[in-house]
């Protein structure tokens, strides 16, 4: 006999045994008693419509939209396209996947973030991406990127008297000036890998030059496009806001048609 | 013979001794002056701060009496190693004696480095003491663990986004400086400041760091230990795991809770690791408020009592109490951060740890309100007899949830009418600072997501219910 047979036959003898111990646990738990939280739905809508989270809006205004050029791009899109959504303010950007909102809680349950927030509102949408759009989209992604950090965050008049109480409204002091600082300096950093601190206003003059040659240029469409919800992201809070510095506002104000493409259709808060 | 009755044993002297003494314990005595030596560092005021007692003992045995609350007080301080107090006649004569102190103090510095180096992790940790810093038996205790973490690109975890070899650094830290008040060491002030990351992806998908500072006051009061603070914590619940259920995605992002804090302490067990006898209680009150700085608003308040008796034959029970409830107050909706976890090896036997209470996906969420209870049976194991390992046979039960509408009756009856329950037998180990134990365990009853099994379950602590 050799030993896997002698297993074999040991097993065999305690078999009944173990059934029987087997049969005697299974019955365990003995009281099974229903949950006492059930957590909520994603998306935690009435309808089942999406859940679109985003920084909240300025402190200074009640036009519900938010302060946040990511996150406007992104409620912007979704209103001009009609992408059936509910908007959660919030600054918990930790929740989101890639730790920055927005963030898109979609009707069939997915999580988004980032690219992906605008892709699926894209994909809902009837209108195609014009490509025709895109360089003029990277182009407001560079440079109008810049002239907005610089105006609300690098500029100390237009930081403390419009960016700084924004913290202090939804963060606890001392946490508010931790986190307005660490954002100025993570600010500071993406400015100046990319531009000089004196031609970031002639930057924005020439990318506003470009971007309105192609506005008085482009087929005239009926259906608002990612570029203009990325116009509109960029430069709605630029024109909207009584900044004791202007120089970036000036200069886009100056930029005639750029501003009557963004005024002729801004997106309500929704 | 005779040689043996002139030669007394040391038995007999010391027998003698002590008759002598008890008999002129009522003698009257005083104390002329207290003479110290081998302070190096430590201030005059601290010696004469404890020597109250001599000055007011009127005879022999209160000089002795003093004598010992004297040392106790000195040897609690931490900054002497020994401390020796012997009297002298005094030059005066009479019945007045001089008091001779003599302490050699510890060393003021102590540091440890360690370090520690895994597969995918390594740690590098120092800790830093320093006792007697100004001559008033200050402390100052200092740890610092800088930790290194790759995460392997083929890790489930990892995304396909993030998929090369990721290193995370972690810091943590703690600065407590510690003052007896009048170096008495039954008043202590505390004052420390610190961060530290606690994982909580295995049950609940998040990490969370927390920075801030406390100030503690400890003291003793009749029953046993005090102590009340105020504390302010800035608290981050971040790097959420990628399936990360939406509640816990609520609960992430910066918070500030400063609270007041008080903790009553009462023990009188023969062991606090594997105790036989006697019981304990503690009955701790927290509320944080914005008003002390922070947006938590909230009271807090939770409890323990444990009981053993000593049966006889090597046979002993230990019967356990825990139950808390956290009210929070003004709107505030509480956080994973603020709540209670229930189960496990040493609260409720035969439940994964976290595994009792409500869930989302294979998130624990942690609960508002709490109760435990359990019974142990330790019995001796034939032939090792009064080792320290032991029978165990216990029953326990327990419950957690969350109160979306504050603490109602119809909802903490609910905690407490369907609760979770299990039983088991197995042995338990006491170590010099842990007790370990290796239970059977069968789950009786528990609730719709609650994580329990049957079988070995293996747990080492401090406190076990």
């Amino acid at each position: 006999m050799n030993l896997n047979n002698a297993v074999s036959a040991i097993h065999n003898t305690f078999r009944p045994l173990t059934d029987a111990w087997q049969s005697f646990t299974d019955r365990f738990p003995l009281h099974l008693a229903e949950e006492q939280f059930l957590p909520h739905p994603v998306p935690n809508t009435s309808d089942g419509v999406a859940e679109l989270f985003l920084l909240p809006p300025r402190t200074d205004s009640a036009d519900g939209l938010s302060f946040d050029v990511d996150c406007l791009l992104a409620q912007a899109y979704a209103r001009m396209t009609s992408y059936p959504h509910v908007v959660r303010f919030t600054v918990n950007s930790d929740m989101s996947p890639n730790g920055r909102l927005p963030l898109l809680a979609a009707a069939d349950g997915r999580l988004l973030a980032g690219k992906d927030v605008i892709d699926e509102i894209q994909s809902k949408s009837q209108h195609s991406e014009d490509t025709e759009e895109l360089p003029f989209i990277a182009l407001a992604d560079l440079d109008l990127r810049v002239a907005f950090l610089h105006h609300f965050l690098l500029v100390p008049a237009n930081s403390n008297h419009i960016t700084s109480p924004w913290y202090d409204a939804h963060y606890a002091s001392p946490i508010s000036w931790i986190l307005f600082y660490l954002e100025q300096r993570k600010a500071r950093r993406w400015v100046e890998a990319r531009k000089l601190d004196t031609e970031y206003i002639a930057s924005t003059r020439s990318a506003l030059a470009s971007i309105s040659t192609y506005i008085t240029s482009r087929t005239p469409s009926s259906a608002p496009s990612l570029f203009d919800a990325t116009l509109f992201a960029y430069l709605h809070h630029l024109l909207s806001t009584t900044a004791p510095d202007t120089h970036i506002s000036k200069v886009v104000a100056g930029a005639g048609d750029v501003v009557t493409s963004i005024v002729s259709d801004p997106p309500s808060s929704g | 013979m005779g040689d043996k009755d002139s030669h007394p044993s040391a038995e007999d002297i010391n027998r003698e001794i002590t008759n002598l003494i008890l008999e002129s314990r009522p003698r009257p005595f005083s104390v002329e002056s207290v003479r110290v030596s081998g302070q190096v560092h430590t201030k005059p005021w601290v010696f004469s701060s404890a020597f109250g007692p001599f000055y007011s003992s009127k005879t022999l045995g209160g000089v002795l009496s003093a004598s010992q609350t004297v040392h106790d007080r000195l040897a609690r301080l931490g900054i002497f190693s020994e401390v020796d107090i012997g009297l002298d006649a005094s030059p005066t004569g009479g019945d007045a004696v001089d008091v001779v102190l003599r302490v050699k103090e510890r060393p003021r510095l102590f540091i440890k480095t360690g370090t520690e180096i895994g597969t995918s992790d390594g740690s590098l940790t120092t800790s830093v003491n320093v006792r007697n810093v100004f001559g008033g038996a200050e402390t100052i205790h200092g740890s610092a663990v800088y930790g290194m973490e790759t995460d392997a690109a083929l890790s489930s975890a990892t995304s396909a986004r993030d998929a090369s070899f990721a290193s995370s650094a972690s810091t943590a830290f703690t600065l407590v400086a510690a003052k007896p008040l009048w170096a008495n060491p039954d008043h202590v002030v505390e004052v420390g400041v610190g961060k530290s990351d606690k994982s909580q992806l295995r049950y609940s998908s998040f990490v969370e760091t927390e920075t801030g500072l406390t100030a503690n006051y400890k003291t003793l009061f009749p029953l046993g230990t005090a102590e009340v603070g105020y504390s302010s914590q800035w608290r981050h619940v971040h790097n959420l795991s990628s399936n990360a259920s939406m509640s816990i995605r609520s609960s992430a992002g910066h918070t500030l809770k400063s609270a007041l804090h008080a903790t009553l302490s009462h023990d009188v067990r023969d062991d606090p690791v594997l105790p036989t006898s006697g019981h304990a209680a503690r009955v701790t009150a927290e509320v944080a408020h914005p008003s002390l700085g922070g947006d938590v608003v909230g009271a807090k308040v939770d409890g323990e009592l444990s009981l053993g008796r000593k049966l006889g034959h090597g046979f002993s029970v230990q019967a356990g109490l825990r139950a808390g409830l956290l009210v929070p107050l003004a709107g505030y909706t509480t956080r994973v951060n603020d709540r209670w976890f229930l189960g496990g090896p040493t609260t409720v036997r035969g439940f994964r740890h976290h595994g009792i209470g409500p869930k989302d996906g294979e998130d624990a969420l942690g609960g508002d309100a709490f109760w435990a209870a359990g019974v142990s049976l330790f019995t001796p194991v034939p032939w090792l007899g009064e080792g320290p390992i032991k029978g165990h046979l216990f029953a326990n039960v327990g419950g957690l949830g969350i109160l979306k509408d504050g603490p109602t009756a119809p909802a903490l009856l609910d905690l407490v009418s369907n609760p979770s329950a299990s039983a088991g037998a197995g042995i338990a180990v006491r170590f010099s600072i842990a007790r370990l134990e290796l239970n059977y365990c069968l789950p009786l009853a528990m609730r719709r997501g609650d994580d329990a099994r049957v079988g070995w379950q293996l747990g080492l602590g401090v406190q076990f219910l």
